[in-house]
């Protein structure tokens, strides 16, 4: 009878889904990670320019392989002469089908309707290139391959690089033909907000929490917490939408700027998101320290505050530093509210918290929408996507490494 | 010490004490401000019985959020749904099955502290590129409610694991004593103990869910969608993402003002009596159990 | 043949040695108390009798320990099924949230015992035997966290009985009750010693000397002294326990 009996079956099945699910987060993550950075990285080793577009200059064009921060500069005009960039004293032209109507009318080459001279269906498109070419031999034709002329020689264009992307410094992602994927203005973007709202978080989540953990009465104590994982359960897009039709506004006429949609906006609704993180891990942190300690303080004569100030918080500190960090992983990602107020522009503004500026998350949510699948702008917003995963897994992490030290201590 | 010395020492200490006091008093009236103001801006349109039963009309300027309520609705319920079928048995696993202190335990802490910290639009990246594209399921409430299940998966998770380790261990061993095997254990007595715990955390996770907006962006979102979606197949309105749509790509956002204080109204109740039931039983819990 | 036999057992959790050598034999339908100081390895000992001690992490566990002539620890046991015959009380009442009647089934719910009216007779037999059934028999269905300390530890008893063990392991069971509750569950104790075989331990003296039919004496994981009650507590054989007994330390 004390004998080993064959296992129960159902609940041999239901341990065995148990354990199943245990493993669900870590593959999930993986998951998550493989998909984030498999479309992220395929943006790596494409050509700037979009699918079937070919970029083609003069046969006897000297040039005949571009990086892409060239390529950009010559379509932005910043380049002006192939001589620039070692090639003939040639005046640099760029055609592409969006400006072909304009040009051809600034060369005065047709004067109303352009399909007389190319073509209904721009058959002749080809053939006119050919002769455009001998006059204007500094062309630089962006077109698809079949309207490419004889005359024309395809350049090799370098393929898009991390680098560029890194430390570009222009977010032009729907740009056309020519797209720029430099992601610092909205690394900035998000970066600044972070800064702001973390300043408003240390200024206000800190101090409630002191007062809860330390000076508030327990029935006062219970009412707040309640009032605080009250706002903690408030969604972001209702704080955005306060944000737009207060904050911006208010914004607006104390800085009497043009639109209060600004950088200072989204850091203070932002820090407003983060408080119930912070102040219920800060409070935490603060109530672990042991009473033994205060006491000790206490009986020396030193006053409530001067015990807080000098054994508490110095004893709580990593648990302090940790509950901001943790608040600060939230403020990193956190997408509508910023979307709502910051203005979207994405721009390199330094420190100017009154100016308009475009998050990583603003920018995916707002972007994604208009991306064609698969394409340029599609993938390179995942790789923003990958970027915005591993700064708030970095966050986290040193977070969490910082609770689990607190708990060594 | 000089008298003198702690005369000031109190004086300070009133000082500091009172900023604490004006900050925290800040924190609060912020919320109240935001919810009083939505409240008595929106008020008028939510009491308009036509708001919760009939479709947005008028360019977004009339009409009712039927159709974001009941997408909202929906996904709420599949979400919650599939997250608990797998997030609760994990949240077991990681409180009596997972060996303490083990590299496995760490690794899977660490697992899913990432997940619970990965920002909400990068779920949406995610749910996007697998369910929508590569499964082919296309916006869908299939596609939305996938998404928004992995991404409150680690509070479920937690939250369970929480509930769990609650439980006195005498109760675990005298169910063990008693011949009980581990899985009883926890079918017969862990589970019905922490079981209030477990649905005070899910109730508040729906607070989450159904407020996400960035997850469902690209995943099940519709503009405008004059009707009820008939298939897990088919694409909804959801009531945050509504709210956007009313404050942001509106014909006319002055216009349809009234109707996004009412939406946000909806949301705000919405959570509050979420919060509301969840802090109804975790005091009825605490009663029965005599519970801390 | 002894009831529980335990021969040559040593117990080390990580580098501490908890139980040193010791062998103790059990006969069945006696009372034996296990007493010493805190510490002293009296616990670990008991919960070697129903293999309690398995759920510890780090612990290791070398010699035999036989019921009814078994070794329960040998390979192809099923600890479930030893746990089953062994039933344990704990030194906090530990009445699970259900029901007194759903307490008290609870061990043949888990024997997938599915004969109500089986049950309903075990149920009643039990709370009998525990001395529990006229003070709550209208409310069956009332919840166990509503008894007192003493009735929950008389429940407790009554849940491990209701499946019928033959040995009852008691873990300092009255240490946490008031000395009217203490006395009922003492008397408890003498009249179940017909039916089953009973440990327990205890740091009462008093509570030894009353119940018990052998007492043994641990001291630091050493079995010092086994032997009948009476001649323990009136001519002990080592001076360690003639100083425990007459309260010189411990």
């Amino acid at each position: 009878m004390l004998y080993r009996r064959s296992s129960q079956l159902p609940s041999f099945f239901w341990e065995a889904f148990i354990k199943t699910c245990g493993w669900s987060s870590s593959v999930i993550v993986i998951i998550i990670v493989l998909f984030l950075f498999k479309e992220g990285s395929a943006l790596f080793g494409q050509k700037p320019l979009e699918k079937g577009l070919i970029a083609a200059v003069h046969i006897q064009n000297p040039i005949s392989r571009l990086s892409q921060r060239q390529l950009e500069q010559l379509v932005q005009g910043k380049i002006s002469n192939w001589k620039e960039i070692g090639g003939r004293d040639e005046k640099v032209e760029v055609l592409s089908l969006n400006n072909l109507e304009k040009k051809l009318k600034e060369w005065k080459l047709v004067s109303s309707a352009p399909e007389e001279l190319l073509g209904g269906e721009l058959e002749k498109l080809s053939s006119f290139l050919d002769s455009l070419l001998s006059q204007k031999p500094g062309l630089l034709i962006i077109l698809q391959q079949k309207y490419i002329p004889q005359s024309a020689k395809p350049i090799e264009l370098e393929d898009i690089t991390l680098w560029h992307f890194l430390a570009g410094t222009e977010w032009e992602p729907a740009e056309s033909p020519v797209p720029s994927f430099g992601v610092l203005p909205l690394l900035w973007g998000s970066l600044l907000v972070t800064i702001g709202a973390t300043f408003f978080a240390l200024l206000l989540g800190p101090p409630v929490a002191i007062y809860l953990a330390e000076i508030a009465p327990v029935k006062v104590k219970s009412i707040i917490k309640t009032m605080i994982e009250l706002l903690a359960g408030i969604p972001s897009v209702v704080f955005g939408f306060i944000g737009l039709v207060v904050l911006v506004p208010s914004i607006q006429q104390w800085f009497n700027l043009d639109s209060g949609s600004t950088a200072l906006a989204g850091s203070f609704l932002l820090a407003i998101i983060a408080l119930p993180t912070i102040i219920s891990v800060t409070e935490d942190a603060i109530s672990d320290t042991p009473r033994a300690l205060k006491e000790a303080s206490l009986a020396l004569g030193a006053t409530h505050w001067q015990t807080i100030y000098r054994v508490v918080i110095p004893y709580s500190a990593t648990g302090i530093i940790a509950a901001v960090l943790l608040g600060v992983g939230r403020i990193v990602g956190e997408t509508m509210a910023v979307l709502m107020v910051t203005g979207n522009n994405p721009q390199l503004v330094g420190l100017d918290f009154l100016s308009s500026v475009r998050t990583m998350s603003a920018a995916i949510a707002a972007e994604m929408g208009e991306a064609p699948q698969g394409g340029l702008h599609y993938k390179s917003l995942f790789a923003v996507g990958c970027i915005l995963f591993m700064l708030t897994f970095f966050i986290n992490f040193l977070g969490e490494l910082l609770k689990y030290f607190k708990k060594l201590q | 010490m000089h008298n003198d010395t702690l005369q000031r020492n109190y004086l300070y200490q009133r000082i500091v004490f009172l900023i604490l006091k004006v900050v925290t008093i800040f924190v609060v009236g912020v919320l109240f401000f935001v919810l009083f103001y939505i409240f008595s801006k929106g008020i008028g349109t939510v009491l308009r019985g036509s708001f919760w039963i009939e479709i947005p009309k008028d360019g977004l300027s009339g009409g009712g959020i039927l159709p974001a309520i009941v997408g909202t609705t929906l996904l709420t319920l599949l979400s919650i749904l599939l997250s608990s079928a797998v997030g609760i048995p994990a949240g077991i696993f990681m409180a009596e099955y997972a060996p303490k202190k083990s590299i496995l335990k760490v690794l899977v802490d660490i697992m899913t502290n990432n997940l619970a910290g990965i920002p909400s639009i990068v779920f949406g990246l995610f749910g996007m590129s697998l369910f929508v594209i590569q499964l082919n399921f296309g916006d869908s409430i299939l596609a939305g409610s996938l998404t928004l299940a992995i991404m409150v998966l680690p509070v479920i998770i937690r939250t369970t694991e929480q509930a769990v380790k609650a439980v006195p261990d005498e109760l675990r061993l005298a169910s063990i004593g008693m011949g009980a095997t581990k899985f009883q254990t926890i079918w017969r007595i862990i589970l019905p103990v922490s079981f209030p715990r477990i649905i005070t955390g899910i109730i508040l996770s729906i607070g989450r869910v159904a407020g996400e907006t960035a997850p469902i962006l690209f995943t099940v979102a519709a503009l405008y969608l004059p009707q009820l979606p008939r298939s897990i197949f088919d694409q909804v309105m959801a009531l945050p993402y509504h709210l956007y749509v009313l404050c942001v790509s509106s014909p006319d956002p002055q216009k349809s003002l009234p109707q996004a204080f009412g939406t946000a109204l909806v949301l705000l109740l919405m959570v509050l009596v979420l919060n509301l039931i969840a802090t109804y039983i975790r005091n009825q819990y605490k009663r029965k159990y005599k519970l801390k | 043949m002894f009831k529980l036999e335990a021969i040559d057992v040593n117990v080390y959790y990580g580098d501490k040695h908890a139980i040193k050598n010791v062998s103790m034999a059990i006969p069945r339908n006696s009372v034996v108390a296990l007493i010493g100081p805190s510490g002293c390895g009296k616990s670990t000992f008991l919960r070697l009798f129903n293999r309690m001690n398995d759920l510890i992490e780090g612990i290791r566990i070398e010699g035999k320990v036989l019921l009814d002539g078994i070794d329960i620890y040998s390979k192809d046991i099923d600890p479930v099924e030893v746990r089953k015959r062994v039933g344990m009380v704990f030194q906090k009442p530990t009445p699970f949230p259900k029901s007194i009647f759903e307490n008290v089934a609870y061990g043949l719910r888990i024997n997938n015992v599915k004969n109500e009216r089986y049950i309903k007779e075990q149920v009643e037999k039990a709370l009998h035997q525990a001395a529990l059934w006229e003070e709550v028999h209208k409310d069956l269905k009332k919840s166990a966290l509503a008894l007192s300390g003493g009735q929950q530890q008389r429940l407790c008893i009554a849940r491990a009985l209701a499946v019928e063990p033959s040995v009852l392991l008691m873990d300092e069971p009255t240490s946490a009750l008031d000395p009217i509750s203490t006395a009922k569950i003492e008397q408890l104790i003498g009249q179940l010693k017909n039916n089953y075989t009973i440990v327990i331990v205890t740091h009462n003296m008093h509570q030894a000397g009353r119940v018990s039919d052998k007492t043994g004496f641990f001291n630091m994981g050493v079995l010092v002294e086994y032997e009948n009650t009476k001649k323990i507590f009136t001519h002990p054989s080592h001076r360690e326990t003639e100083n425990y007994i007459t309260g010189r330390f411990g």
